[in-house]
């Protein structure tokens, strides 16, 4: 009965409504764009967050580098480890998982080498790192480490290719098919642990090294491919790739950070602490969150109070119809149940709204301009302000009404 | 039956502009009796309809309809008494503007603790007992002054009360209108309705059977 008059009075002063409907969703917006925007800051940070806790040192390699720290061995070690077990073997560590690298160039199916495409730059990640980072994708699916295929997952539109297309390559001058299984989403930063980008501006060094910037403007440079170490080692055993960084993870040894440190240093690479890398990662996203705090906080009032504010100007403009229903036999706290049903109708309502334009933006480029992220805290800040929507709803018209008797109300215009 | 004893109703006790605008007032109304409750502008006349319609309260004194101390009641049973024994009709009628005629006299129907399966039959049988089943389905703005009033009778005895209670009933209608509302007050007495109307209006107060002056909230 109190469902079916709130339904009924929703059907009154329909533009009213709308405009509530239409603040509401608003509010709701702009609580979803202020946790996003905090999240942002912290997205890339937590697909990194388990190895940077770990004890144990992040390990960068280039072709030129050599030992670095003085008084340990000069020779360059990568010559004769090759594999991340080597390595593992050759420091103590308890286990080591990385990146490594390799250039192939596009073939015909018959094996001959295409010139008028640049070479591909394969970023070859190993089964832990598969297991645990998933970048974002366009179109397609992650690599799988138990493929019998050569799977990789490269950017839009290289050498025509698309989800399911097989990709003739030379690797030196093995020809090779390669399997695309997954579209890179254009912009996307991805996990590389050796982005020249970073070592220009990061320092200290934080997690924002580990990553580089995906371009799909595949003529800027060598356009990389994504692909499983495991898969090609296992199908092209005699490729010689090139490990580019490594993580030694010395967690459970009694190796003391130091001699780690030095361990880590002989295998040829810029050697780095884990847990400075991760203090500093955590010093730089507290700074940027501190940053954005006051807004956020300014704009969290607002929406409150927006919301507060909508839910006690509809309650003061129903107030005299509820005066009416209790002299037709309604108790008030019935005429505020009545108040909160049409509230959780026109709420719900933004909510939906609000959740299929947040849904729509998150999946557009759109997402980037307006910071976007469509996750699980976003939906649950804007429950949150709907949830105290609701309770302002019930709590009003009981505050109002305990002001005014129903002769009062009646007899104001 | 309907009985006051000694009621005395305050307004802002205790403060500044505290006022009294009803003194010791007692008056017992019988049932099927038709009396009409006159006075000047702020004598107590519609704040004694009030409490008479169980949605203002008293500081002393005793409220009986049909034996039952109204005071006693709980918030529930003064709800069901409102909705479902008491009928009332309002000066400037009261109605929920953009519901329909039918939608407005349903009402009292649909908020009743027992629910009927024919409320929409009951609605348009009230509507039709003061002539407008007509215009059942007609947005109550559209309606004019005299209609609108026929709706607001209307909703005052779909649940057939006992009591039906009209504050100025014809206040905001012109002379003809007036009359016909009168007409319909007294067919419902005539069916053994027990009606109490405040007016100022002499001519209403004539048709009445019974009248009770009321001045600086004192019974005359």
């Amino acid at each position: 009965m109190l469902l079916k008059t709130a339904f009924k009075n929703l059907k009154k002063n329909p533009v009213m409504n709308i405009v509530c409907l239409l603040q509401l969703t608003a509010i709701f917006l702009i609580t979803a764009v202020m946790v996003s925007s905090l999240f942002v800051r912290y997205r890339k940070y937590l697909p990194v967050k388990n190895f940077l806790e770990m004890n144990g040192v992040f390990c960068e390699y280039s072709f030129f580098s050599g030992a670095e720290l003085p008084g340990t061995a000069t020779e360059d070690m990568r010559g004769s480890v090759q594999t991340f077990e080597e390595l593992r073997d050759f420091t103590g560590a308890r286990n080591v998982f990385g990146i490594k690298c390799f250039y192939a160039s596009h073939s015909s199916p018959s094996g001959e080498l295409l010139y008028d495409d640049l070479p591909s730059e394969l970023i070859l990640y190993n089964d832990t790192f598969i297991d645990r980072y998933i970048p974002k994708l366009a179109r397609g699916k992650w690599l799988d480490p138990a493929s019998d295929e050569l799977e990789a997952v490269i950017p839009e539109g290289l050498y025509g290719a698309d989800v399911g297309d097989v990709i003739d390559m030379l690797f030196d001058d093995e020809h090779v098919k390669v399997k695309v299984v997954g579209v890179m989403k254009s912009g996307e930063d991805f996990l590389s642990l050796n982005s020249p980008r970073a070592r220009t501006y990061d320092y200290p060094k934080t997690y924002r090294s580990l990553y580089d910037a995906y371009y799909t403007d595949i003529d800027d440079g060598n356009p990389p491919m994504l692909l499983s170490e495991s898969v090609l080692q296992r199908l092209c055993p005699e490729t010689r790739t090139m490990i580019i960084a490594a993580v030694f993870d010395f967690g459970g040894t009694d190796i003391p950070l130091q001699e780690a440190l030095k361990r880590a240093a002989q295998t040829g690479g810029y050697t780095t602490a884990l847990e400075s890398i991760n203090a500093a990662s955590k010093e730089y996203i507290h700074t940027e969150l501190m940053k954005l705090l006051p807004i956020v906080i300014v704009l969290m009032v607002l929406t409150v109070v927006s919301a507060v504010s909508v839910s006690a100007i509809a309650a003061r403009r129903r107030l005299r119809d509820y005066a009416k229903y209790y002299v037709l036999g309604l108790r008030w706290r019935q005429c505020a149940l009545v108040n909160l049903f049409q509230t959780l109708v026109t709420g719900a309502a933004a909510l939906i709204i609000a959740a299929a334009g947040l849904t729509v933006v998150g999946a557009t480029p759109l997402s980037e301009t307006f910071m976007v992220v469509a996750n699980g805290w976003t939906f649950l800040a804007v429950l949150g302000v709907f949830a105290l929507y609701l309770i302002f709803s019930m709590i009003m018209p009981l505050i109002m009404l305990n002001s005014a008797t129903p002769k009062e109300l009646l007899q104001t215009e | 039956m309907v009985e006051l004893k000694n009621i005395t109703k305050t307004y802002n006790p205790k403060k500044a502009n505290e006022f009294t605008a009803l003194k010791n007032v007692s008056l017992t109304i019988n049932d099927g009796e038709m009396t009409a409750i006159i006075g000047r502008s702020g004598a107590g006349k519609s704040t004694l309809l009030h409490i008479l319609a169980c949605i203002d309260n008293y500081q002393s004194g005793e409220y009986r309809i049909d034996d039952t101390l109204v005071k006693k009641l709980s918030e529930r049973e003064l709800a069901r008494i409102r909705g479902e024994k008491i009928g009332m009709v309002m000066q400037d009628f009261a109605l929920v503007e953009d519901f329909s005629a039918l939608e407005n006299v349903m009402l009292p129907l649909d908020f009743a603790r027992k629910k009927k399966s024919n409320r929409r039959d009951l609605a348009l049988g009230a509507l039709s007992s003061v002539g407008l089943v007509e215009l059942a389905k007609k947005p109550v703005s559209k309606l004019s002054g005299g209609q609108k009033q026929r709706v607001a009778i209307a909703r005052a005895i779909v649940n057939e009360p006992s009591l039906i209670l009209a504050d100025e009933p014809t206040g905001a209608l012109d002379t003809k209108t007036s009359a016909e509302i009168m007409d319909v007050f007294k067919r419902l007495n005539d069916e053994g309705k027990t009606i109490v109307i405040v007016t100022h209006d002499p001519n209403v107060a004539k048709q009445c059977e019974r009248v009770v002056e009321i001045s600086d909230g004192e019974i005359v």
